[in-house]
């Protein structure tokens, strides 16, 4: 490792990778977990409810729209992992890349839920209950929370 | 067991599962709608700012003499 005099330390490189794998990750989480094993919601659902054979396979149709956007954004964050650990001032830290892994799931939580959920309704996190709040809510705080995890771990990289 | 195997070899002769040859075109004329642009755009929405975000990161040391008015002034 080069003295911190001879070298200045760039982290961002390693926190954006770790982000959009987070974000990537955190995607296929909201994918596999909510859309098809709990089934609370699908991309459209809020729009167009799965309630028809034909409704469930177009609403799939836009899940597999999102995973592949998803799966995007993993294999980005992967070739920037990649180019980031090739640079010798970008500093081989392990908590610094799982901060930013949780940096990535809490932003994709706190991005996808203002965006889908309360600005343009496409879906709720729990689409089966008159009242979609407290589980958009409890998606938000727990965004929130990962993203002040993230964050802590990532501070405490720099030591 | 000869009840098994049985049972596994008719199931090579039985007829597929039915892939609901009747609700296809029902399915593509849901999908393919005149509102196909937005609903693509929407549903891609918090990826792309995602991405933007990570990217402009990623390149953040290169890109911030951009948006440093403090340095622009020198």
């Amino acid at each position: 490792m080069p003295s911190a005099d001879v070298l200045r330390w760039h982290r961002t490189p390693l926190v954006a990778a770790g982000i959009l794998l987070g974000a990537g990750l955190g995607g296929f989480v909201d994918g596999i977990v909510l859309h098809q094993i709990l089934q609370w919601h699908n991309m459209l659902s809020g729009q167009l409810p799965p309630d028809t054979l034909v409704r469930a396979k177009v609403n799939m149709y836009w899940d597999g729209l999102f995973h592949a956007a998803v799966w995007v954004l993993t294999a980005c964050g992967l070739a920037m992992l990649w180019a980031a650990t090739g640079r010798a001032d970008v500093p081989h830290s392990g908590r610094t890349l799982v901060g930013g892994l949780l940096l990535g799931w809490g932003l994709f939580n706190v991005v996808e839920g203002v965006i889908d959920h309360e600005l343009l309704g496409l879906h709720h996190v729990y689409e089966y209950t008159p009242n979609h709040l407290p589980a958009d809510l409890g998606f938000l705080a727990f965004g929130l929370a990962l993203l002040l995890a993230g964050g802590a771990l990532v501070r405490a990289g720099r030591a | 067991m000869q009840k098994l195997f049985l049972t596994l070899l008719a199931g090579l002769w039985a007829a597929g599962a039915g892939a609901c040859p009747w609700c296809r075109p029902r399915v593509r004329a849901g999908i393919y709608t005149p509102a196909y642009a937005t609903n693509a755009l929407l549903v891609l929405l918090p990826v792309a700012v995602l991405l933007a975000l990570g990217i402009t990161l990623f390149y953040w040391d290169k890109l911030r003499p951009y948006f440093s008015t403090a340095d622009a002034k020198r």
